[in-house]
């Protein structure tokens, strides 16, 4: 099974944010996706999930057309993404966000609530349990065990990325699509998100695909590179060879040296 | 949730140091229940103030039954629920023995409990059209209804002599309802013939072919109920077009200076409107209270305000309560029409009122708004209405006439 | 006290808004769908279940159904169902400043159809005179205590369901879209049928609670369903708790026992006019003081959910 974009465009305004890419990316692979700020990353990560369509081009997964699906259909299909910036369910729980994510679609309507729908009696009963049980391993896991009860927006950054995590864990997903999962976590921790990353991977067969500025983390976990600059896709390949592409080397140190000037 | 029924407690010990018991000693209880705030809050200080200038001419007097009167005033917010809300303090808390000065909505809303409890209460100002055939038992209305206003167009009508009368109606409540009125008894009672009824929606950009056809179908006059909205741009396409031959039979919205000032304009033309009155033509209740409002107010009476209304129905409660000779709400309710309605001596102020009575003669109330007549439904019989032309380009009054009984208010 | 009668009056008000209060609290506080037109919904209900009985043909309107007041009352509930789905299909599309608006418009509308519409509604003359619930059984002056004890039942009906819509896994991701709708859709959470559905279910809730309102009031007009009603009752659920399971309820009985109690206040009559502008300055300040002190609401969405999740985590070994 894998992810296929064929031509895929789009334009806001004058910008072409993303001109025709066209890529294949298993689903049982760690995908990485670089490119400089502005590259049109997270455009083509609008244009898969549904959130901003395509203008042109067709995205597949596992052979089913996606573009023009909504996104939570497109989540149903096993295509869950983080957010650049994650905010989270404000106000619930850890733990309720993370059963809120694993709950499915028949329990979350009014007939739902009332035991009536197709989660009726024990089969309901069944599905919240296993959601219990599967919310304290994937705590475990990822070291959320302790903050369980606590407010989402009461956590650190680390731990809201984590969350992030935990909650695209529960979705039950074919594949995750991370946008900037290491930014904002503290270098300690990003050890872990690798060994994660990779053994959900090796482990399960769960594939990513991921964005991101770090690069060094990136290199260390992908088993495939795309390199995107001002929406074109201008390299794919394993890690050693993109880290050796002159071009590569000239769009993103370039933008490195502009970025070193900073703080 | 201890600590909210800690609350409520708190909240029954304030109410219950607040209220008062039941004594023969105490004073007798007018209920005043009003819109002093909300849609009805601009009329609100007159109201209460004519109400104020009644309590006082009837304790000035010795007071209802040899005891003081005291005005027990409740906000309803000019809403229903304001209405059912303040209406059960006044009788639940207050225990008042007779009630005044609600509004249509709300004397709907509060109409079967008045009649369960047995609560003399006057509607000074209710138009709605209901009331035209359910009260008589212990709701009693003192202005005219809203079907009055549909009847003194057709009454108009057949006193200026017009047999043949179209009519201009904008589609909204406000307008529909007494042009069905005026139709139903211009035809029905009047043997009239409406020419052309043309209805219409309001806002267009032009009524020019709703102004011909009402105007080109031969009519003696033409009866217009519109918004004042419609109607500048109906009269202006009625001037555009030379019809000023034709007579114009206006609704109260037209009353305006705006509207006068363009039938002013037009030579020969002629329009009336006719709406409700005080009664102010040598009626020596209307010179006894207009001082005395002025003094509390600042302001004199205003018919725009409806306060002497509010005066009136004081002045009603007081003298029933006196013919009653107790406050027994159903007793008090029977002698309503008793005072108000002859045979009897007629009087014009609460303390000639009530010497009569102590005299032992039938007495005949007429107030500042009308003679008071009742009818069986506790209706006014014949309400005050001045019939205004435009004159000189302004409104004046051309004379007051009373609603003719004969012509009978049709079922809805 | 005073007289229990008047206050059971104020009672039933209050428990008939603390119900209304709680299915807002469903489609705004967990929803997230800022409804202002709650008085569109409740005048909805209320002309169906009044128009379905009309059995006197001396009313002089189009239609009498003389339906018997079982069978009106859930058809009206089931009527006003509708309404609130074809409110909610071109609304929900809309933004929540835009959404506020537009609920709002609606309720103007269904108002102003109540007006027009005459030959349906009896326009702005409306109905009085309206049966109620076992009215013949007892005598009237006891019936208040009849009307408190079916409100009552009522309200606790509505908690009940309520209760269990907040606790269910239903409650909880309606929550979540409130809180991040984005990420409830990447999730595969079908947000906008889900908030269909429950603004349908807060009619279908709205128009069965609406004869109640009209047994206090007993009568009906257009009148009735100005949009002060609609902010009554938000008044309610932000002093109770917005997102808490029975905030509405306790901030309805707050609100409504307060604004009576300061009604009963008494002055020498001419400072009544005073006294009469300053009420609702009062109800203002208790407002103002409880958004002061108690900024979620006396009860706190916070409390509501978080004791449950805090009793538990308590168990857990640290
Ligand atoms: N909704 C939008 N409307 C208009 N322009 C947009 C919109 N979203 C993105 N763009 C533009 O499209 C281009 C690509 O933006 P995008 O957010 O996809 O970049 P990115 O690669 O994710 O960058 P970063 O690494 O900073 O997150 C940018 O020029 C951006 O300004
Ligand atoms: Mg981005």
């Amino acid at each position: 099974m894998e992810l296929v974009l064929d031509g895929v465009r789009k334009v806001f305004g004058g910008v072409v944010a993303v001109a025709d890419v066209s890529a294949v990316i298993p689903q049982d692979q760690v995908t990485a996706l670089i490119g400089p700020n502005g590259a049109g990353k997270t455009t083509l990560f609008n244009a898969v999930t549904g959130f901003d369509p395509p203008d042109q081009g067709t995205i597949t997964f596992g052979g089913r057309r996606i573009n023009g699906l909504p996104p939570w259909r497109v989540a149903e299909l096993g295509l869950i993404r983080t957010f650049q910036t994650p905010v989270g369910f404000t106000t619930l729980t850890v733990r309720e966000s993370m059963l809120a994510a694993a709950t499915p679609w028949f329990m979350e309507t009014p007939r739902g609530a009332f035991g009536l729908g197709p989660g009726f009696g024990r089969k309901g009963r069944k599905l919240e349990r296993d959601a219990e049980i599967r919310t304290g391993e994937i705590a475990a896991e990822l070291g959320l065990e302790d903050l369980l009860d606590v407010r989402t927006d009461e956590l650190s950054a680390g731990d809201r990325k984590l969350l992030e995590f935990a909650r695209q864990l529960m979705a039950q997903p074919k594949m995750l699509l991370l946008d900037e999962p290491a930014a904002a976590v503290a270098p300690a921790n990003i050890g872990r998100l690798s060994q994660l990353v990779r053994r959900l991977c090796d482990e399960r067969g769960l594939g990513s695909l991921i964005i991101d500025h770090n690069l060094s983390f990136l290199m260390q976990i992908a088993d495939e590179v795309h390199v995107l600059d001002q929406g074109v896709l201008i390299a794919s390949g394993p890690p050693e060879a993109i880290a050796a592409d002159p071009e590569v080397m000239r769009v993103y140190l370039g933008e490195q040296a502009a970025e070193g000037a900073g703080p | 949730m201890k600590r909210v029924i800690a609350l409520l407690c708190l909240f029954g010990l304030v109410a219950a140091a607040c209220g008062g018991g039941d004594d023969s000693d105490e004073p007798i209880k007018f209920g005043f229940l009003n819109g002093q705030t909300g849609d009805y809050g601009p009329w609100g200080a007159w109201a209460l103030w004519a109400a104020e200038v009644a309590v006082e001419e009837l304790n000035a007097a010795g007071g209802v039954l040899g005891r003081t009167v005291e005005l027990v005033v409740e906000d309803n917010g000019s809403t229903p629920e304001g209405a059912v809300s303040g209406y059960a303090e006044l009788t639940d808390v207050d225990g008042i023995d007779a009630l005044g000065g609600i509004e249509s909505d709300g004397m709907l809303a509060v109409f079967d409990t008045v009649h369960e409890q047995q609560l003399p209460t006057i509607c000074s100002t209710c138009g709605t059209t209901e009331l035209d055939t359910t009260g008589g038992d212990y709701v009693f209305r003192i202005i005219g209804s809203d079907t009055d206003n549909g009847i003194i167009g057709a009454q108009v009508a057949r006193d200026e002599g017009y047999d043949n009368v179209a009519m201009l109606v904008e589609l909204s409540e406000g307008t529909i309802s007494p042009a069905d009125v005026f139709k139903t008894v211009f035809t029905e009672q009047i043997g009239g013939t409406i020419t052309e009824d043309v209805r219409f929606d309001a806002g267009r950009s032009s009524y020019s072919a709703e102004v011909a056809r009402a105007f080109d179908s031969g009519a003696d006059a033409v009866y217009i109920s519109v918004g004042f909205e419609t109607g500048v741009p109906i009269l202006n396409e009625w001037k555009r077009r030379g019809y000023s031959d034709v007579p114009l039979i206006l609704t109260t919205d037209l009353l305006s200076p705006d509207i006068a000032a363009v039938v002013g304009e037009v030579e020969g033309a002629s329009a009336v409107v006719a709406a409700a009155a005080y009664d102010t033509e040598g009626n020596p209740a209307w010179d006894a209270y207009v001082p005395r409002f002025e003094a509390k107010a600042g302001d004199p009476p205003e018919i725009g305000f409806y306060d002497a209304w509010q005066y009136d129905q004081y002045i009603i409660l007081g003298l029933a309560m006196e013919k009653a000779g107790t406050t027994d709400g159903a007793a008090v309710a029977a002698a309503i029409p008793q005072i108000t309605n002859p045979p009897g001596v007629e009087v014009f102020t609460y303390a000639s009122g009530l010497a009569e009575l102590q005299a032992g003669n039938e007495i005949d109330y007429h107030g500042t708004t009308s003679n008071m007549n009742l009818n069986a439904v506790g209706n006014l019989q014949s309400p005050v209405m001045a019939v205004s032309a435009v004159t000189d380009g302004s409104w004046q009054v051309r004379d007051y006439v009373e609603l003719d009984p004969t012509l009978e208010k049709p079922s809805s | 006290m005073t007289n229990p009668v008047f206050w059971v009056g104020v009672l039933t008000l209050a428990l008939i808004y603390g119900s209304l209060a709680m299915v807002l609290n469903v489609e705004s506080g967990w929803g997230g769908m800022w409804d202002l037109g709650v008085a569109g919904l409740l005048a909805s209900g209320a002309y169906c279940y009044i128009i379905l009985g009309i059995d006197d043909p001396d009313l002089g309107t189009r239609f009498v159904p003389g339906l018997p007041m079982w069978l009106a009352w859930p058809l009206a509930a089931a009527f006003t169902g509708l309404v609130a789905l074809a409110i909610a299909l071109p609304s929900l599309r809309l933004r929540r400043e835009y959404f506020l608006i537009t609920t709002l418009a609606f309720a103007e509308i269904i108002r102003q159809i109540a007006v027009i519409q005459a030959d349906l509604t009896r326009g702005t003359t409306g109905f009085s005179s309206l049966d109620r619930p076992f009215d013949t059984l007892v005598e009237p002056r006891d019936y208040n205590y009849v009307l408190l004890g079916i409100v009552a039942f009522a309200a606790l009906v509505v908690y009940l369901i309520t209760r269990r819509i907040g606790t269910s896994a239903y409650g909880r991701t309606l929550r979540a879209a409130r809180d991040n709708e984005a990420l409830a859709l990447a999730l595969g959470k079908r947000v906008n049928r889900m908030r269909i559905k429950t603004f349908v279910v807060a009619g279908v809730l709205i128009g069965a609670i609406a004869p109640l309102y009209l047994f206090y009031i007993r009568a009906i007009t257009p009148q009735l369903f100005a949009p002060g009603i609609t902010f009554t009752i938000w008044t309610a659920l932000v002093i109770g708790g917005i997102g808490s399971i029975r905030g509405g309820l306790v901030g309805a009985v707050v609100l409504i026992v307060f604004t009576e109690a300061v009604g009963l206040i008494e002055v020498d009559p001419q400072y009544i006019n005073i006294l009469v502008s300053i009420e609702p300055f009062l109800v203002g300040l208790l407002l103002v003081l409880v958004l002061r002190f108690r900024p979620d609401g006396l009860i706190s969405e916070r409390n509501a959910f978080g004791t449950r999740a805090g009793r538990r985590a308590r168990r857990v070994p640290a």
